[in-house]
């Protein structure tokens, strides 16, 4: 192990490279340009394809514009499939930075900022880590603080009786405490603050979780070691796995978490070098770096674009690389884990937070002293949810394109003329172009499978057969869902622009199955637009209906969608079950020791939460 | 610890629980926002003159 920082250590802004040849500029610098070439020529050639295509009978202007949307479509979906095969290529060439077992001397203070959540969900998973670290033998160099900034007074009451339960069973007077902000200013970003400035001193790093987060006490022992091993690196993120899902929905977003997304992860570590990415939880930062850097200022103006910054994780990051540090994702980190929405509506409202935090990024793309990567990424974040209006676009103005095109001319020199002279029928080209923008969305999930085969790692995920099944159903399911989602995005875009606030709703981490009348009630403007829309097209033109059907239907049934995929129930492991992952067949042992301690809490209902008053000694959660 | 260590209980950020180290680090406002300058507020004089004449003022 190379020297080790003391506390106070690491707060000296980092000048040079870190010592990792293989993740040098010259091959970031490669991977950035070879993505962005390719998606450009793929961009290029898909719009004069397009174009070309709609020259058959003359070049409209609808046909300009057309163009230009395919081509500013297909670049971004190019640049998704470029990650994806950088991914490959980068898995098949690993990177570790093991430090084996090295000792440990920093301090970490673990952060679970709570906001409204369930106390007992959150504070057993508290429990679980503990035990976790203290297998590891360095419990001692790890304090948990819990940084409640809950509105509601009877949660608060509830989260204290709770905190009182989870100290004693552990015991862990004086290595758990909690805390909680009388006004949640900032909110988390705010949150986090508030405990760095009055507590931040004595600790070297600090690890900050969501109220969903699960981690193995292993990999956060094996992060501090990453940290100390690397002086200069100022924040390191885990790529968290999806566990728990139930629904239909949940279960093909786990799965497309934990199949597609290490191989997409990789592929953005490749671009991003030394300005990696915050994902705002699961991650470890230093905390003379973090302070020093990343002390947020309030945007000029109001919500959405003004205020306190929403998406605070990524200009964290970006405020990090300016100041010199290490900003790195490391996907080969097994043991963290995090939850995901049940339902489309919950994934619907955390995408609308998320959608205004993006938007008000376009405030700091010209701030100073960034790095263009962070600058790019920042634009990234933005055309994530523009995206989708490019198509919402095309089909608007192939819709419009019909309407507006001229009559066919098949006599245009009549006096010199004997037959007539039909337009170029260029339907191989769209044909071309479909299969091309197809293959965009297929090829990297399927060469995911083939990889995933290849190296064995498909066995987890229930076999080869049960892998590419659940690709293909995933492929199938999202490619339904894409039209309802592309509403709601619209509808998120539309309220930033109109200067709508989300505010900050609680993120919905129960049951998640929604009723008929519950979907119906969140998604009939999607079912109504999708009616209108198709009898639009019925009244102008009916031969494009059958054309329609694939965006319009789901629209039509987004209520029984939404319904239909909020529902599933608890199974037995089965490797031949869709969508099995890995922590389904063999969860890692904190999701067990998870479990043990709910079984453990769990109370009848209205009983209150027993505390060491109480009940004297309470029954520890392990033996 | 090095830090200074108390018990704290219903301080004024709230309520604390357990013996929170008290140890204060700072974390100075970044700038992120450029401060306005000649260039800004001659562009924005300039724009306010063009908005006040297309409303026909």
């Amino acid at each position: 192990m190379s020297e080790t920082p003391v506390p106070g250590a690491g707060t000296d802004r980092p000048d040079g490279l870190s010592g990792r040849p293989e993740e040098g500029p010259s091959w970031t610098w490669l991977a950035r340009c070879a993505a962005l070439v390719v998606s450009i020529g793929i961009a290029l050639s898909a719009g004069a394809l397009f174009l070309q295509y709609g020259s058959g009978d003359g070049l409209q202007a609808m046909d300009w514009a057309r163009s230009l949307l395919i081509l500013l479509s297909t670049f971004w979906l190019a640049w998704g499939a470029c990650g994806g095969m950088l991914g490959l290529l980068a898995w098949s060439n690993p990177r570790s930075d093991a430090a084996g077992e090295a000792p440990i001397h920093g301090r970490t203070a673990i952060l679970v900022p709570v906001y409204n959540e369930d106390p007992v969900a959150v504070f057993a998973r508290i429990a679980a880590m503990d035990a976790s670290l203290a297998q590891t033998g360095w419990q001692h160099l790890f304090h948990f603080a819990i940084l409640s900034d809950t509105r509601k007074d009877d949660i608060a009451a509830e989260e204290r009786r709770w905190y009182l339960r989870l100290v004693a069973d552990r015991q862990a007077e004086n290595r758990i405490f909690y805390r909680r902000r009388a006004a949640n200013i900032g909110k988390k970003a705010g949150n986090i603050e508030d405990f760095i400035e009055r507590s931040g001193a004595a600790y070297d790093f600090a690890l900050i979780l969501d109220a969903d987060s699960l981690m193995e006490g292993a990999t956060i022992v094996e992060m501090v070691r990453r940290m100390e091993a690397d002086p200069k690196l100022g924040l390191l993120q885990t790529l968290p796995k999806i566990i728990g899902a139930r629904s239909r929905f949940g279960r093909a977003l786990q799965f497309s978490a934990n199949f597609y997304s290490p191989v997409f992860a990789r592929g953005l570590a490749a671009m991003q070098g030394r300005t990696g990415p915050f994902w705002g939880h699961n991650a470890m930062v230093r905390v003379g770096a973090f302070a020093q850097s990343c002390g947020l200022p309030v945007l000029s103006g109001n919500p959405p674009f003004g205020g306190h910054i929403l998406s605070h994780d990524y200009v964290e990051a970006a405020l990090l690389a300016r100041a010199g540090w290490t900003v790195r994702v490391d996907t080969d980190l097994e043991g963290s884990f995090e939850e995901g929405p049940e339902n489309i509506v919950d994934y619907a409202k955390r995408d609308r937070r998320w959608c205004q935090g993006n938007l008000q990024h376009s405030r700091l793309l010209m701030a100073p002293g960034l790095k263009m990567w962070s600058r790019f990424v920042f634009l990234q974040g933005i055309l994530a949810y523009i995206a989708p209006l490019f198509w919402l676009g095309f089909i608007s103005a192939s819709i419009a394109a019909i309407a507006l095109a001229p009559t066919p001319d098949y006599f245009p020199d009549p006096y010199q003329q004997l037959f007539p002279i039909f337009p170029h029928n260029d339907t191989a080209k769209a044909v071309e172009l479909a299969i091309g923008i197809f293959g965009l969305l297929l090829l990297p999930k399927l060469l995911i499978v083939g990889h995933a085969v290849w190296k064995g790692r498909a066995r987890g995920f229930g076999g080869g057969g049960t892998a590419l099944r659940s690709t293909l159903v995933e492929l199938l399911f999202s490619s339904l869902i894409a039209p309802v989602m592309l509403l709601y995005q619209t509808r998120s875009v539309a309220q930033v622009l109109f200067g709508l606030d989300s505010g900050w709703p609680t993120n919905n981490r129960g049951d998640g199955t929604l009723g008929s009348a519950e979907a119906w009630a969140n998604s009939r403007w999607i079912a109504l637009t999708g009616a209108a829309g198709l009898l639009f097209v019925w009244w102008l033109t009916p031969v494009l209906v059958a054309w329609l059907l694939p965006v319009g239907l789901p629209m039509l049934f987004a209520p029984q969608i939404i319904a239909w995929s909020s529902q599933g129930r608890p199974r037995d492991p089965d490797p031949a079950r869709l969508f099995t992952v890995p922590t389904e067949l063999a969860p890692s042992p904190v999701i067990l020791a998870w479990r043990h301690v709910l079984q453990g809490w769990s109370q009848p209902a209205g009983t209150p939460a027993p505390g060491p008053a109480d009940t004297g000694a309470p029954a520890p959660a392990f033996a | 610890m090095d830090a200074e260590t108390q018990p704290l209980e219903a301080d004024d950020v709230g309520v604390t629980r357990g013996a929170l180290p008290v140890a204060p680090l700072g974390m100075p406002k970044q700038l992120l926002e450029r401060p306005e300058g000649l260039r800004t507020r001659l562009l924005a004089l300039v724009g306010a003159g063009v908005r006040t004449r297309g409303l026909g003022n």
